[in-house]
Parts: C-alpha cells; structure tokens; sequence
C-alpha cells in the first residue's frame, strides 16, 4: 500500500517524482516480487483547485459563495486545509473521474484505499450548490425503507 | 464523490478493490473492503480504540464485508490488536518498522502476526458471540474481552473462531454456546482452518499470546497436535481425556502457534 504522500500534493493522483525519482522503477519491482499495488487516495479534498483546472464553482462554498477549507479534524491545528469538491459539480464529478481512471491506467492498481470521506464539511459551513445532487439524482439509492432498516440496526 | 471514483476505477477494471471506512449499509455497493483504520485517531489509546472498532465491525460482518482488520502503529499494542482481528477479519498492519535508534520490534510479536496471516478466517458472513465482552451503553464504550465468531454452516450458527482473555466474568472458565465449557490461563485466539466448528475442525489453530494452558471440548481425539514456528515439531505438551483436549505452553511461548489435526 502507498500511503498518503506518493503524490505531488494529496489528490492530484500525480506521483511525486522529485521526492521519489525512482518511483515507476520501484513499483515494477514491488510488481517483480509478486506483490499487488494498492494506493491510497482522498477522495473529496483538492489542494490547488487551479492547477487542477477547477473553478470556485466547483468547491463547496459557504452561505457567502466563499469556498470553505477543511482538515480531517475540522480543527485549527496545523494540519493543512483543503478545498472540498462540490459532487453537485459536473466539473468536479469529471475532474474525479479523470483522475481515477488516469491512476488506474498509468499505476495499475488492485486496490485504492480512499480516505477522508469523514473530512467533509457538515451543512452548517458549506452545502453542495445544486441540492439536487445527493437526492431525487442520489448517486446511492436511499429508500426511507432502507434508511429506516439501517437506523434500527445495532451491534447484534 | 466515492461512487464517482468507484464507477471509474470498476469501468476500467472492474476486478480492482475499493477499500474504505464505513460500516453503514448503504455504502456496501461502492465498498468492497471495510477497514478499520485510522488509529491515529484513538487518542493514543489503540488497544482499547481498536476493540471498540471490533465490536462496531461485527455489524459489518453480519452484512458479509470482507473486513481488513488493519492496526494502530504502535507494535506495543499490536497483541490485543491481534487477539480481536482473530474474530473479526484479515490481519493488515500499518505498524512502521523501526528507525535509527530505535528498539527492535520483539520476536514474539512477529510470532503473533505470522500466526494470524496465516490461519485468519477468510470467510466473510459471521455474527458475534459476546461472551463476556461489552457492547457498550450510552455512559460507557464498548471493550472486547472474550468473544467469537458465529458462522452459518449447514443451517446452524457454528463458533469457528474465539479470542480467550483472563479478564471479566468467567476470566478462566467458560461455558461457549455450541461448545460447551471451555478453561484456560493466559490470553488465546482459537481459529478453525475449516468449515467446522471449533469442536470439530479437522484442522483447528490455537495461538497462545502468553503462553498457559487450554482445554476445550473436541468432538475425538487428534492425530497429531503440532507447534508451528518457521518449521512444525509435534507438540509434546498436550493430552487428550475425553472429550476434552490440553494444550499447554510455557510463558512467552517462542510459536507462531499450536496446530490441532484430526
């Protein structure tokens, strides 16, 4: 498992080749030995929307457009602050979808472990732009029958 | 975000394995691996922060999650670890190896670990069987002490593995459901290497964290009982009344574990 900090900056799926200029040469050995690659990936955080090609627009943003930065803790300490995609976004789903299908064809994963879905702003700081999204259009069928069967369910 | 990312990566191979956190029903679809990680989030407390983990992860279980049962990063904690994923899962680490300066990680650890590498359940629908663990209350955490795993075999719930501490009501002699009375001294995890029951396993792992003494009930007498290090020697220190069977091991039993044979 390559653990966060194989990439340039957590979530540009970009290998970070002056901190591991061997990188492609030690994954084929890792491969050689008969051992699996598996990567860890975030999966709602962006460090430099820019250079990702993403838009303010793109971002979760508070009441007053502004897009909100996170940590895992969503506290003050010296961890860094993320952007958060706003899966409300075409853009932002695409940008998702490019950059796994990019990590699957150029590393060759068995296994992502993607991380930090706990890292995700709560309503009361900042709310996808289409609510739609997470809805009537839920990405994961939620029926109230469902829902209901999962809020009665405790340790056995 | 995750089912984005799962549909990219299962469209171009679908083969490939999605590993996440959650336990929750609904995100059984985007999620082929549960894992129980990070314990950098236990406050420095990963034995108890994991065994709260593993009582939650038997709702997991219960759904058929293949569960990866992961670690803390301090191998000074990494036993009791060891002990509850023999229940609840496969054994994965994120345990560093030492630096500079740094002791050596103790040879009875890798002991443990080779032990639950190699004979974990693979199987991927059980229950739990609470024993004298405690799931917890609104004023209270939940905290693994003796606990197994219940399999569906052949219409009936069948204990195939069961983890023993000397700690809580019943600390060294049990009655197990299915089973029948169980003593031991030291802490065990007691895996079947097949679908059976403990009792009647053809194959039955036992793996000593301290080293002591167990008696179990068995269905007949073993052929062979054997301890497993880097090679396997018969194991003279056991016996056989029955219908219970005694193993025994000296104190920090230098054993990747005990192979039980009929």
């Amino acid at each position: 498992m390559l653990d966060e900090g194989w990439e340039t900056q957590d979530s540009r799926g970009i290998p970070n080749l002056p901190h591991y200029p061997s990188f492609m040469n030690d994954l084929a050995y890792i491969r050689k030995k008969g051992l699996e690659l598996r990567f860890w990936q975030v999966c709602g955080w962006v460090d430099d929307p820019e250079a990702s090609g993403l838009q303010s627009e793109d971002l979760l943003r508070g009441v007053d457009g502004v897009p909100r930065r996170v940590n895992r803790t969503m506290g003050t300490h010296a961890d860094p602050h993320r952007y958060v995609l706003d899966p409300s976004s075409p853009h932002a789903r695409e940008y998702l979808r490019q950059r796994a299908l990019r990590i699957m064809r150029e590393l060759k994963p068995r296994l992502l472990k993607l991380d930090f879905g706990y890292g995700l702003p709560g309503p009361d700081v900042a709310v996808r732009h289409d609510p739609r999204c997470g809805a009537s259009a839920s990405p994961i069928p939620c029926s109230r029958p469902l829902r209901m069967r999962c809020a009665r369910t405790t340790p056995g | 975000m995750l089912k984005t990312i799962a549909d990219a990566v299962r469209e171009d191979d679908p083969g490939v394995t999605i590993q996440y956190y959650s336990i929750h029903p609904l995100m059984a679809p985007v999620e082929d691996l549960t894992t129980l990680d990070d314990l950098g989030d236990a406050g420095g407390q990963e034995s108890a922060g994991y065994g709260e983990w593993s009582i939650w992860a038997a709702l997991a279980g219960a759904q058929g999650r293949a569960i990866n049962a992961s670690s803390g990063y301090d191998w000074r904690e990494d036993n009791e670890v060891l002990l509850d994923t023999a229940v609840i899962g496969a054994p994965g680490s994120i345990l560093p190896l030492p630096t500079g300066g740094e002791a050596p990680v103790p040879g009875l650890d890798f002991h443990h670990r080779r032990a639950l590498v190699e004979w974990y359940r693979h199987s991927k629908l059980w229950k739990p069987l609470w024993l004298n663990s405690d799931k917890g209350a609104i004023g209270h955490e939940p905290r693994p002490r003796c606990f197994g795993r219940l399999e569906p075999i052949r219409g009936e719930d069948c204990v195939t593995a069961l983890v023993l501490r000397p700690e809580g009501i019943g600390a060294n002699a049990m009655d197990v459901p299915g089973l029948g009375k169980i003593r031991w001294q030291g802490r065990w995890a007691i895996i079947a290497q097949d679908d059976e029951t403990l009792a009647a396993s053809h194959c039955l792992a036992c793996i000593p964290f301290d080293g002591g003494s167990l008696r179990l009930p068995r269905n007949s007498a073993p052929t062979r009982v054997i301890a497993v290090e880097k090679t396997e020697q018969p194991l003279t220190t056991w016996s056989w009344h029955e219908p219970t069977l005694e193993v025994r091991c000296p104190p920090s039993p230098e054993i990747d574990g005990i192979l039980v044979v009929n």
